[in-house]
Parts: C-alpha cells; sequence; structure tokens
C-alpha cells in the first residue's frame, strides 16, 4: 500500500477517488442546496452560487453531481461486492471439487459471459423493473464469470501444493481448505479484479441510468443527468461534460489502480523493473 | 592456422543506473584464431553469455558495450549500425542458443526458417534455395530432410531441433559459429551426438568456434584453448591440455575439483563455497576473493592483472605475481 | 483438426444450452409475472389466468422450457406484443444495420490499434509509447455514452459537419446513410481500438522477448522484418482472439451509441422494446446477442486453429 502511494500515477488515482468518497459521504455539509431543490432558473452557466450552473428545471449541477456521487459508488461497490462473493464461492467449489460439477459450473459461467454486459444487465432490470437494489444485482450478476474463473484459476494451482497437502492430512475438512487456505493465498488477483470490475460497475450503472433504466428520478446519477444533458448540448454544454467527466475520471482512476496494483503485486512484474 | 579472425580487446559491457555506469563485464580481451576453438567456461552469472551477445551485437537494451574493440579481421564490429551488424550476423557470425525447444520460430516450417537465412546473405534463387536447405537438414543428420523440411518446430524432438537450429547456423557457411551451452538442455546421449556432430562439421569446414559451457567434461572434447571466466572477468587461459594437467587459478583449481569422477563418487561433492558476487556491489579487489581459499589481504586492494605465465597462457592471481 | 472441431462445437451446444436456460429463467423465475408485465396495472384475475394459459405458464417448468426450445429450433422466437409481428423478422431487420457498425467500428479500431500497438513495440519504454498508453488509456475509460455526446457535440453542434444522428437507406440515399454512419462508428471504433491496443502493446513486448527472435535477429533479419515478419505472425493469433471476444464489448457500447444516435439496431430495437414492455422482443434480442458472441467465439478458435501450426497438426 505505502509502495502505491509513491508511484505519482496511482497515488493521484488514490487521491482523486478518495476525494470523490469524500465529496459523496459529505455531500450536505458541502452545498445549501438538497439535490432536488429548485434553487435557481434552469440551464444557468456556472457561478459562484451555481458552480457547474444549473440543469433543465434549476437544480444546482454540484450538488446533483456530489448526491449521484452516493449512488454511482455504493451501487458499483455493492454490485462488486455482490460479483465477488458468488464468483468466488462458484469458483472454489468448481476448482476444489473438479469433475462433472466443475464441468457444469464452466459450462454455465461460459454461458453467463456470452452475454455483454449491459445487455444482460439491461434485461434483468427490464424484468425486475428498474430500481437501485435492483440495478446492483443486475451489474453484480454480469460480473460473477470473471471473479469465479480467477478463483477457479488459483484453486487448481493451489490444489497441489505442499501446504494445501499438509492442512488436509492435518485433518481440515474441505470448507476449512477452501476457505482459511486456499482463498487467503489467492486474494492478489483478486484484489486487482475488484478494482477493475468496480470500474466497470460504475460505468454499467451509468450507462443503465443514462438509458433511464437504471436509477430512477428524482434521485440523481451521473448516467441520468448525462441523458438530460443530451438534449440541451448547445445551451449548455458544460452540463454534460461535467457530467461525464465524473464517470470518466472515476472509472480511469479505478482502472489505473487496478493496473498499479497488479504491478505491484505480481512479482514477475517486479523483476523486469 | 595463426591468423586471428576474433580480437576482443578491453571488452567492457554493462548498463546505466541513473548516471553511475555498471560493468558486467570487465576488460575482457581475448582472440579466435582461424579453425580454433575457444571454450569460455565459468559459473552461471559470470559473463561468459554476456560475452557472446556482445559479439554478435544482440545484447539488448539497455546493456551496451562501454568500452573495448571487437573485431572480426579488419572490421570493427562495435559501433556498426544495426543495419550494417546484419551483413554479418548470420553471414560470418553465427550463434546456437541453450534451448532448442524455445529458440525456433513455432509458426514457421523448419525448412523456411533455414531458408530465411539463406535468402538474406546469399544471392541465390527460390530453387536453389530450397536445394541447399535440405541439404543443410542432411548434413547435421536430420533424416529424411525432404520431409522435415516442410515440418514445424513442435513436430521435432529436442536433439532434431538443436539439429535444425544448426543447419540455421551453418546456412551461409560462417567464419565463426558461436555456441552458447548448446547441449545442455539435452539429455546425456542426444547431447553425444550432437556434440560429435559439431566436431565433424567443424572439421569439414574449418570454421572457427566459440563454445560456452559450465561443463568440463564437454570443454575437454571440444575446445583447443579456454578462457575461465569469473565476476565478470577472465582470470585464466590456456590450452585446454595444460588446463587439465595444472590449473593455476584457485577458482579453476574448483571447477576442477568440482567434477564429478570414479574416484571421488563415494564422497560428498564438492562445490566452490559462496555465490557469484553481485556486479553492482564494487570492490577494489579480486571478485573471487571472498571465495577463493588462499585469500589474503592484499587480494581486497587490487584487481590483480591477466599476467602471461609463458607464451600460450595466462592467469590473473596474486600467488604468480 | 477434425476432432479440435468436433469438441469445440460439442462445446458450443452445451454453451447455447445454457445460455437459453439462463434467458428462460430471467423471463420466467424472476419475480414480475409476464402475465401481469403483458396486462398493465389492475387487471381482472379472469384475465391473468386467461393469459397465462395462453402463454402456457400454467404448465410445469420443464415442460415450458422445452416448448419454448422446440419453438426456438423452428424459427418461432414469439411475436412482439405491440403489433403482432413475429419477433425473427423483427430482429432479422435489425440486425445488419448493427453488423454494419460493428463490422466498420471494428476495423476502424483495427486501423488505429495496429499502427499504434507496433510504434509502442517497437519504441517500447520511451516517450511514443507512454504517449500511446496515456491516450489509450483515456479510451480504455471513457464512457461511450460520453464519447458519442462528445463527438456530437464537436461535429454536429459546433462544427455543423455531420448529423447528430438519425438513419437513412443506403439504396435510398447513400450520401446521408455515409455521414449518419460516421460519429457512431468513431465511437465504437475508439473504445474498442483502445482495448485492441492494449493486447497488441503486451503481446507483442512479451513476443520480442522469446528466444526464437534473439534467434531471427542472430541470422541478420532486419529489425522491420524481426517485427513484420517474426513477432507479428506470433501476435495474430492473439489479436484474432481479441478481436472475437471483443465482439461482446463492442455489443454492449453498441446498445448506447445506437440510442444516441437514433441507429435503428438491434440495440436501439431492444431499448425501445423494454420501453414499450415488448419482453418477446427483449428476449429474442438478448438470445440472439449471446448466441452471436458464442458463434464469434467459435469462429475466432476455427482462425487460430488454421493459423497455429500448434493447433493445426494436433
Amino acid at each position: 500500500m505505502k509502495k502505491l502511494w509513491k508511484d505519482p500515477s496511482s497515488a493521484f488515482c488514490l487521491s482523486f477517488l478518495l476525494l470523490i468518497t469524500l465529496l459523496a459521504l459529505l455531500a450536505p455539509l458541502l452545498t445549501p442546496y438538497r439535490y432536488d431543490q429548485i434553487a435557481a432558473d434552469p440551464l444557468l452557466g456556472a457561478s459562484w452560487s451555481h458552480l457547474f450552473g444549473t440543469d433543465e428545471i434549476g437544480r444546482d449541477i454540484f450538488t446533483r453531481i456530489v448526491y449521484a456521487g452516493q449512488v454511482s459508488l455504493l451501487v458499483g461497490l455493492c454490485s462488486t461486492l455482490i460479483a465477488l462473493l458468488f464468483g468466488v464461492v462458484l469458483g472454489l467449489v468448481s476448482g476444489y471439487y473438479g469433475g462433472a460439477l466443475d464441468a457444469l459450473i464452466s459450462r454455465f459461467l461460459d454461458g453467463l459471459l456470452a452475454f455483454p454486459s449491459i445487455i444482460l444487465a439491461l434485461a434483468v432490470m427490464a424484468v425486475l423493473g428498474p430500481n437501485i437494489y435492483n440495478a446492483m444485482l443486475a451489474i453484480g450478476l454480469v460480473s460473477v464469470p470473471i471473479f469465479a474463473r480467477i478463483t477457479r484459476g488459483s484453486v487448481l494451482t493451489m490444489k497441489s501444493r505442499e501446504f494445501v497437502e499438509a492442512s488436509r492430512s492435518m485433518g481440515a475438512g474441505d470448507g476449512r481448505i477452501m476457505f482459511g487456505v486456499i482463498l487467503p493465498n489467492s486474494l492478489s488477483p483478486l484484489l486487482v479484479q475488484f478494482s477493475l470490475t468496480f470500474a466497470s460497475a460504475v460505468l454499467i450503472e451509468a450507462g443503465l441510468s443514462f438509458l433511464g433504466l437504471g436509477v430512477q428520478p428524482p434521485t440523481p446519477s451521473w448516467g441520468s443527468m448525462l441523458n438530460a444533458a443530451k438534449s440541451y448540448l448547445t445551451i449548455s454544454p458544460l452540463y454534460s461534460i461535467v457530467a461525464g467527466a465524473a464517470v470518466f475520471l472515476t472509472v480511469l482512476c479505478l482502472n489505473l489502480l487496478g493496473d498499479s496494483l497488479r504491478d505491484h503485486l505480481d512479482p514477475r512484474m517486479n523483476k523486469r523493473r | 592456422m595463426n591468423e586471428s579472425l576474433l580480437d576482443v580487446n578491453s571488452l567492457t559491457v554493462g548498463y546505466r543506473d541513473g548516471s553511475r555506469p555498471i560493468s558486467i563485464l570487465n576488460q575482457v580481451t581475448f582472440r579466435i584464431r582461424k579453425g580454433e576453438t575457444l571454450g569460455i567456461v565459468g559459473e552461471s552469472g559470470c559473463g561468459k553469455s554476456m560475452t557472446s551477445l556482445a559479439v554478435m551485437g544482440l545484447l539488448a537494451s539497455p546493456l551496451q558495450v562501454q568500452e573495448g574493440s571487437i573485431r572480426l579481421e579488419e572490421t570493427e564490429l562495435t559501433g556498426l549500425s544495426a543495419k550494417q551488424m546484419n551483413r554479418y550476423r548470420g553471414k560470418d557470425l553465427a550463434m546456437i542458443f541453450q534451448e532448442p525447444m524455445t529458440s525456433l520460430n513455432p509458426v514457421f516450417t523448419i525448412g523456411s526458417q533455414i531458408e530465411e537465412a539463406l535468402a538474406i546473405h546469399l544471392p541465390l534463387s527460390r530453387s536453389e534455395v530450397r536445394k541447399r536447405a535440405i541439404e543443410l537438414l542432411q548434413l547435421v543428420g536430420i533424416p529424411s530432410p525432404e520431409k522435415r523440411h516442410g515440418d514445424y518446430p513442435h513436430q521435432l524432438s529436442g536433439g532434431m531441433r538443436q539439429r535444425a537450429m544448426i543447419a540455421i547456423a551453418l546456412a551461409c557457411e560462417p567464419r565463426l559459429l558461436i555456441l552458447d551451452e548448446p547441449t545442455t538442455a539435452l539429455d546425456v546421449t542426444i547431447q553425444a551426438q550432437i556434440l560429435e556432430l559439431l566436431a565433424s562439421l567443424k572439421e569439414k569446414s574449418g570454421m572457427s568456434m566459440m563454445f560456452i559451457t559450465h561443463d568440463l567434461g564437454v570443454m575437454m572434447k571440444m575446445a583447443d584453448r579456454v578462457i575461465v571466466m569469473y565476476g565478470g572477468r577472465i582470470v585464466e587461459t590456456a590450452p585446454i591440455a595444460k588446463l587439465y594437467e595444472e590449473p593455476l587459478h584457485p577458482y579453476t583449481q574448483g571447477l576442477w575439483k568440482a567434477i564429478p569422477s570414479a574416484d571421488t563418487l563415494n564422497q560428498r561433492l564438492y562445490s566452490i563455497p559462496g555465490t557469484v558476487p553481485d556486479p553492482r556491489e564494487e570492490t577494489p579487489g579480486c571478485r573471487f576473493a571472498g571465495r577463493c581459499p588462499h585469500a589474503r589481504q592484499e587480494c581486497l586492494a587490487a584487481v590483480p592483472p591477466l599476467v602471461p605465465m609463458d607464451e600460450d597462457r595466462s592467469v590473473a592471481c596474486i600467488l604468480y605475481s | 483438426m477434425v476432432p479440435m472441431i468436433a469438441r469445440k462445437l460439442l462445446e458450443l451446444v452445451l454453451v447455447i444450452f445454457f445460455v437459453t436456460l439462463i434467458v428462460f429463467f430471467t423471463f420466467r423465475l424472476l419475480p414480475g409475472d409476464p402475465a401481469l408485465l403483458k396486462l398493465g396495472q389492475d387487471p381482472t384475475p379472469e384475465a391473468v389466468a386467461a393469459i397465462r394459459a395462453e402463454m402456457g405458464l400454467d404448465r410445469p417448468l420443464l415442460s415450458q422450457y422445452l416448448h419454448w426450445i422446440g419453438d426456438l429450433v423452428r424459427g418461432d422466437f414469439g411475436a412482439s406484443s405491440l403489433d403482432g409481428k413475429p419477433v425473427l423478422s423483427l430482429l432479422a431487420e435489425k440486425v445488419p444495420k448493427t453488423l454494419e457498425l460493428a463490422v466498420l467500428g471494428t476495423l476502424l479500431s483495427l486501423f488505429i490499434a495496429i499502427p499504434a500497438g507496433v510504434l509502442a513495440a517497437v519504441y517500447r519504454y520511451s516517450w511514443v509509447d507512454r504517449l500511446m498508453r496515456s491516450v489509450s488509456l483515456f479510451g480504455f475509460s471513457v464512457p461511450a455514452y460520453w464519447l458519442a455526446i462528445l463527438l456530437m457535440l464537436i461535429f454536429a453542434y459546433k462544427v455543423h459537419l455531420l448529423p447528430a444522428g438519425g438513419y437513412a437507406s443506403l439504396a435510398e440515399n447513400p450520401w446521408l446513410h455515409l455521414k449518419g454512419l460516421v460519429l457512431p462508428v468513431l465511437t465504437v471504433g475508439i473504445i474498442n481500438a483502445a482495448q485492441v491496443f492494449r493486447f497488441l502493446r503486451s503481446g507483442m513486448l512479451d513476443i520480442v522477448n522469446q528466444d526464437y527472435i534473439r534467434t531471427a535477429r542472430a541470422k541478420g533479419v532486419s529489425e522491420a522484418l524481426v517485427i513484420g515478419k517474426h513477432v507479428a505472425r506470433n501476435t495474430l493469433p492473439g489479436l484474432v482472439t481479441v478481436v472475437t471476444l471483443n465482439f461482446s464489448l463492442l455489443l454492449s457500447g453498441m446498445v448506447i451509441t445506437e440510442q444516441i444516435f437514433a441507429w435503428p439496431g438491434l440495440g436501439w430495437l431492444m431499448i425501445q422494446s423494454i420501453l414499450s414492455r415488448d419482453y418477446e422482443v427483449v428476449q429474442g434480442a438478448v438470445l440472439l446477442s449471446a448466441v452471436f458472441i458464442v458463434v464469434m467465439n467459435l469462429v475466432g478458435d476455427l482462425i487460430n486453429a488454421m493459423l497455429d501450426p500448434r493447433i493445426k497438426y494436433n
């Protein structure tokens, strides 16, 4: 972790993500407006009272951006956790027991992976109905296979290693070996993937909201703000630029962070430097 | 026979660590005569492979020649552009590497990989190139060469792949063939076959060889003269017979002692204590001093120069100065 | 090679089986009764029962599934609840428009990514490499909807060079058709290019360090040929895999791109159908795109089998 702070690009990413998180958490303290309060005339430009101007019905855009940050980060985090949970369990079981169960789970995951992510998430949202919890579920579902594959891969390489054999000979049960021995030793690739999946979750959430099938109004979301901004491109270009930049920078930083985590955690990469 | 083919003078190779130049190969000087096989021996990390790569101009960035010269007869090779160097690589200088399993391109046929070397350097027609490639396969003892010509590397065994590598290297009848541990990765029986093949090929062509190995037994079979390297420097050079009868440098003595033989079979295998020093740690004195049974205080003062003992042997050790 | 193809085909059938299962359960089992969804708000219980019987929802699940698969195999994807048109013909009308974007977007991305990847690999670890990597990171993280909007802002509203969206048929108005293509293809192509570039760079760097590349250099092969022949030929199978795998990402981006530029393809149809609760069409579109991806992956595997002698002769 200390090393990450020394590397300028990952230090920048960590700081930005921290800033976004703080802004989102402290939103009520940072702005005098509520996110659904009509505070001024619609589509005003930037000014000191409205940092990024106002939206199509006169709400403060800065306020809505920071509140939307709460939604985006929460949906991103929860859906990634959902994917991690199901992916790890499926991967552990399929790698550890092998055989027919492994084949079955692997083909199921292949099937899941065949769906383009937004299309699957859209289908689930369409059936479940658009709200924030269903969004977490739908986006989480999309990322289950990648976590499962990573976990399965490290189980397979780990299964025959001495320390696993040793704990088995000392009478540890299957569950104990899977969660107590194998899982803690495969954390680094999962951590890297967590960062990358978090990025794509934020991206998909904003995409769903952009299409009107994610978080529903009046709750603000970067995606739905961008969708609204699209209609006023000529009058208020700042609106769409700010809303898009929020998604872009968050996703960029999460991706960069994932990359540098990989560089720092992968011993092969260290040797090359 | 006494004419020089390759003259390497004060060759120093390394990289820059910030502003500090770090040398891995230091003041290496030797020559290879026409028709001679020069052996280079030493532990891994002693600089023997780097010497060969420097001669081929294949040092991978950030490594570079920092000082010294490499002359192939009248031509100075250091400082040549990549383009100029390509005229010598594969033509006058050829090299065979340690790993036959990974040294051939998996997506091209054996034949086309030999033909590539021919087509680059020789003004031959397509059919002549093909004919020559098949002759080469025959020359290196690959059975049914017509058929093997169209095979891909993964269809051949390790020994056959190394024969194919030899065919590539010999394609343009090089004047100097560099062999970097060519048999280390092979089974013992295959190893013997390949060594025999190399010896007979040399006999036929009269080319010079630079033979790198850590195996003194192999060296006995192949080399006329040997240089012993340690920590990026030459510590001793002598004809193989003299080196066998009377090794001078304590490191060479250690190397001989480390060979298992019939009368030491029941004893614990000797190995030189300690490990090769890190080139980044600068030591003023002899680099072997830390592992040397005869080390004295003076050893740490200055690097002992390579001193001629008689007309064809030199040693770098204060025991003999 | 024949047993390999047979094995791949068997896998394909298995994966498609799971794809149909996932689609079936998503649309039948998740909360939200299809009958209720179809009828809208406050239906009478009789109407619900009638529509459930009509849709076969009162039969056991297995029988429903088999029935559904049977229909699919016969080419019956159901009918739109809006106008009763067969789903298959609705999809068939949209697919070419989406494919047009997908293929052109892929070509554009290769056109950008291949030279960039080669440059980055040749001048590895130099400023050229760093610059290319930074640019690619932008493309890697930029949301499709934002990129589309930015492009629209610049080229349609600031410069008035291109239409902000819409579709004109190629036969009726070829010029307008082409102009309408530019922005959607750019959007899809740029994002895809970043992915392809990232692979190409790391893939080529991996290969540049292989022993057989050193062998080629030792033969006196020129640097241009080392990269253009030896490295390129060994990178090709990986490139094929990335391009075919990326079709999945491409389709994802396409849903949004088509929506923004009002390009009436498969993704656009899907969104319209979700908004008008036309679930049979949504289901058909989801199923079709998944099957398309599975088939594309198989195509990639088969191309690679021909490119890589190690697979071809085993």
